[in-house]
């Protein structure tokens, strides 16, 4: 093969010395700041049709009584503060503080009646207690497994792409799909795995889902047991497996590019001073890895205080069904304020002010947890 | 702590199977308390070594000796070495204080009773290694037997089939076997004597280990102090901090304790890695390229301060640099390196005076030493086929050599000097100028002489000048030197 000759630099001068450039004419410039403004019109649009708006709306909503989608100012709630006195349909507000002041023709329908019938909701309080539980329990042990996975996937060679292809699946799978792997794993029929273990392990047979007394279970040796009805604490095993497998994937994915940025000579340096593998991984990779951690537990802590498919999947027996006869056992916050816009509702989807008052309260709990995270990382996040 | 590198050799292995060697079989001694120079250009396995008697590289051959000690297969935690980086790598999240003090925190005493608890860890160990034996003897003995009655059935099947290579062949396993029975049996009660011995001794560490807790008890009703000095496994915050101070001033950062590594200046964080190499008294002192980070004036002053600090503290010190008047400049001894060979091992003055071999030369010295083409003919040395050495006479086979010249070995003179220059430009220097040109006739090879500046006059506008040298090398073409 005949090698390819290089031209000289000085001929390559040579011949473009006499070619015309591209023609520097005036163009009309924008400032910067418009061409930014211009580049994030088309999101920005999305984002206030889609966000800003149902926000500001849910906020009016909330502090509205009985708030309708049909009246003089369309769907926009801030209409609803100002309505014809002689709506029928409109009594005044009971126990609001601001309500019924009168204007002109006109009155305000405006209070904290919403909030009122949301915190003396005991399915309501319930459904915080729920989240609550979960999040305190799925929160650190998601965090703790995801973060030792990522150690040890970093420090293995062989087979690492593949490991990490396996850790990585749930987070391309849909995750109604991976409830019902997990509703199936956990079931008294022949794919219950976990009972099939327990059994073999010399244990009896336990319940996870079901809500009614006696369902057969099938032994090894052929004899039929009858599992008496799933307790809160077996659904709540099931519940909180469901969603630090489904959460996984993405913390694995976050640990593992942080520790690729921990530059190897810390560690080499560390065990030059005489630490051992924990030692080092305690006193060096942690600290290192503390602005993962952070993100990683605040997007945790708010993904799981909105949790609703990841109960709703393992049962999978509707969009309103939480476990137990009630259907309300491990009803999470976002699950209730579902269920206060569905027709299964008191309020028959008439009252939406009482969801969003739910709703912001969600929001003021989610607000406050990350406020103080941010508070106490301060100390321990090292930039 | 003495240091010696026997046959070392470290091969990496690509991505495509193809295999570097960084090290090829190196040897050298490291006399205790010595500072040793590596130097090298990039790439000539100098860091690779300096990492391998670190630990952090594991050789593919040879042996690392600290003292009377194979450390080859030991891991860096447990070789009492401390290492500075290139770039220091200093804990970024911990103060320069608790950078001092983190190989403090890993020092582990055995306690109040340690010395009775290893003697019966190491009576249990020698009892399971002599059991182990035992076992191994016995079955090398049985192994035998089997082997050599296998053997005598064959050899009976071959003398009937009358064939004499068979035959002899059984007889050699049979020889064999029985040699190795022999000396599995008379090992055997050896080895069980030495068993009897270790439970002895087993028995006896225990006992010992009994009186000190029941001594260690009495102490702690007597006297609570000693009973919590002596019983104590980590070193205490007091004793850290005095060290952590004490390095700190030796280093002259003690008024940076407090800072992180970020608010420091390079030459401070340097400081800083070096002091925390020294917190836990190693009994090596390695440190990688660790003036390349700083500016001019830095490492002029850090290149004293490392040497004096050396000297001070007496621990035996590898440095690893490419910069060649670092390395005179600080080290007792330099190794030169060149692809992962040593070129030569000497005293910094030796090895710029007496050059192993060309590239030996061409590295040290700057300016470079100028070489230029001359030849051996029938015992004579000739530049540009005129006699350069009347002196010598150098061996009978005819061939052409590189005759070397460091650019402050040329005197000048006025006419019929053994190298004619021809001159290019003429560079002053202050203090010097510098003649840059030629050796007539030979304008490939472009050579650089340093005269002092009051011959000035003398070599201003001229286009050819004559000199002599002072001191010359003469290398084989392949680049051996010519002795």
């Amino acid at each position: 093969m005949a090698e390819k000759t290089l031209k000289l630099p000085s001929e390559v001068y040579a011949e473009i010395k006499d070619k015309p450039l591209i023609g520097k004419r005036r163009r009309v410039q924008l400032p910067q700041w418009a061409v930014a403004w211009l580049v994030l019109l088309p999101a920005l649009v999305f984002l206030a049709l889609f966000m800003f708006y149902p926000i500001i709306n849910c906020f009016f909503m909330a502090f509205i009584r009985d708030f309708q989608y049909v009246d003089s100012g369309g769907t926009f709630a801030l209409s609803n503060f100002f309505r014809a006195f002689s709506d029928p349909c409109l009594q005044p507000f009971e126990g609001a503080i601001h309500c019924t002041k009168r204007l002109g023709k006109y009155f305000m329908a405006f209070g904290f009646n919403n909030f009122q019938t949301v915190l003396s909701n005991g399915l309501f309080l319930q459904s915080i207690l729920n989240t609550a539980i979960l999040v305190i329990v799925e929160v650190p042990l998601t965090i703790i497994i995801s973060l030792l996975i990522a150690t040890f996937l970093n420090n293995i060679k062989a087979l690492k792409g593949l490991y990490q292809t396996i850790f990585f699946l749930p987070y391309v799978t849909n995750s109604i799909a991976l409830g019902l792997v997990f509703s199936i794993l956990f079931s008294n029929t022949s794919g219950g795995i976990m009972n099939y273990i327990i059994t073999r392990l010399g244990g009896q047979p336990v319940n996870f889902l079901g809500d009614i007394a006696g369902l057969p279970y099938k032994m090894a040796d052929g004899t039929i047991v009858e599992l008496p009805a799933a307790s809160k604490f077996n659904q709540g095993i099931v519940i909180v497996v469901n969603s630090v497998w489904n959460g996984l994937a993405f913390k694995i994915l976050v640990f593992m590019a942080g520790l690729a940025t921990i530059d190897k000579q810390y560690t080499d340096a560390a065990r030059i001073d005489g630490a051992k593998s924990f030692t080092i991984w305690r006193r060096i990779t942690l600290p290192l890895l503390s602005p993962q951690i952070l993100y990683i537990t605040i997007t945790s802590f708010i993904g799981a205080f909105k949790m609703y498919t990841g109960v709703i999947s393992v049962y999978g027996q509707g969009a309103y069904y939480f476990g137990g006869i009630n259907k309300t056992d491990w009803m999470p916050v976002v699950g209730w304020i579902y269920l206060q816009m569905s027709n299964e509702s008191q309020y028959k989807g008439i009252n939406l002010g009482v969801p969003a008052a739910g709703s912001l309260v969600l929001l003021a709990i989610i607000m406050l947890i990350t406020a103080v995270q941010f508070g106490v990382s301060k100390k321990r996040v090292h930039y | 702590m003495e240091v010696r590198i026997e046959n070392l050799t470290k091969t990496f292995i690509g991505r495509k199977g193809v295999e570097t060697t960084a090290v090829n079989h190196m040897n050298f001694t490291i006399p205790d308390g010595k500072l040793v120079g590596l130097l090298g250009p990039s790439g000539c396995g100098k860091s690779t070594t300096l990492y391998m008697i670190a630990g952090l590289h594991k050789p593919t051959d040879g042996h690392i000796w600290f003292g009377d000690e194979d450390v080859t297969n030991l891991p860096p935690e447990n070789r009492g070495i401390g290492l500075v980086f290139q770039n220091y790598a200093l804990y970024p999240h911990l103060s320069v204080r608790q950078n001092i003090q983190f190989p403090l925190d890993n020092v582990r005493f055995a306690g109040a009773f340690g010395e009775e608890k290893n003697a019966v860890a190491d009576a249990k160990h020698d009892i399971k290694v002599t059991k182990h034996d035992i076992d191994e003897s016995k079955k090398a003995v049985k192994q035998a037997e089997a082997a050599i009655a296998k053997a005598k059935v064959k050899k009976e099947h071959f003398e009937k089939a009358e064939d004499a290579v068979g035959v002899e062949e059984c007889e050699e396993i049979i020889k064999r076997s029985e040699s190795l029975k022999k000396s599995a049996v008379e090992r055997l009660p050896k080895l069980e004597a030495h068993l009897v011995d270790a439970e002895k001794k087993l028995e006896e560490a225990v006992q010992n280990l009994e009186k000190a807790k029941v001594a260690f008890e009495e102490l702690k009703v007597k006297d609570p102090e000693a009973a919590k000095e002596k019983g104590k496994t980590k070193l205490s915050k007091a004793d850290k901090d005095a060290i952590a101070y004490e390095m700190a001033r030796i280093v002259d950062i003690d008024q940076y304790l407090d800072r992180k590594p970020k608010e420091l200046s390079g030459g401070q964080q340097q400081r800083v890695a070096i002091a925390r190499a020294l917190a836990k008294k190693p009994k090596v002192l390695l440190l990688d390229e660790p003036l390349s980070n700083l500016d001019a004036r830095l490492r002029l002053q850090t290149r004293e301060e490392i040497k004096r600090i050396q000297r001070e503290t007496g621990i035996t010190t590898v440095f690893v640099t490419h910069d060649q008047e670092e390395a005179m400049s600080i080290s007792d001894t330099i190794v030169v390196m060149k692809l992962g060979v040593v070129q030569q091992i000497d005293e910094p003055q030796k090895v710029y005076e007496e050059p192993a071999n060309l590239f030996v030369a061409k590295f040290l010295g700057s300016p470079a030493i100028n070489v230029f083409d001359g030849e051996i003919k029938g015992g004579k040395l000739l530049l540009n086929g005129k006699v350069f050495d009347t002196d010598k006479v150098y061996g009978k086979v005819d061939r052409k050599v590189k005759i070397a010249v460091r650019p402050e070995s040329f005197t000048l003179v006025k006419k019929g000097g053994s190298i004619p220059v021809t001159v290019k430009q003429v560079e002053n220097i202050g203090r010097d100028i510098n003649v840059v040109g030629h050796v007539e006739d030979q304008p490939e090879n472009h050579l650089k002489v340093i005269i002092p500046s009051e011959l000035r006059e003398e070599v201003l506008g001229k286009e050819k000048l004559s000199f002599n040298p002072k001191r010359f090398y003469v290398f084989e073409e392949e680049g051996d030197r010519v002795k």
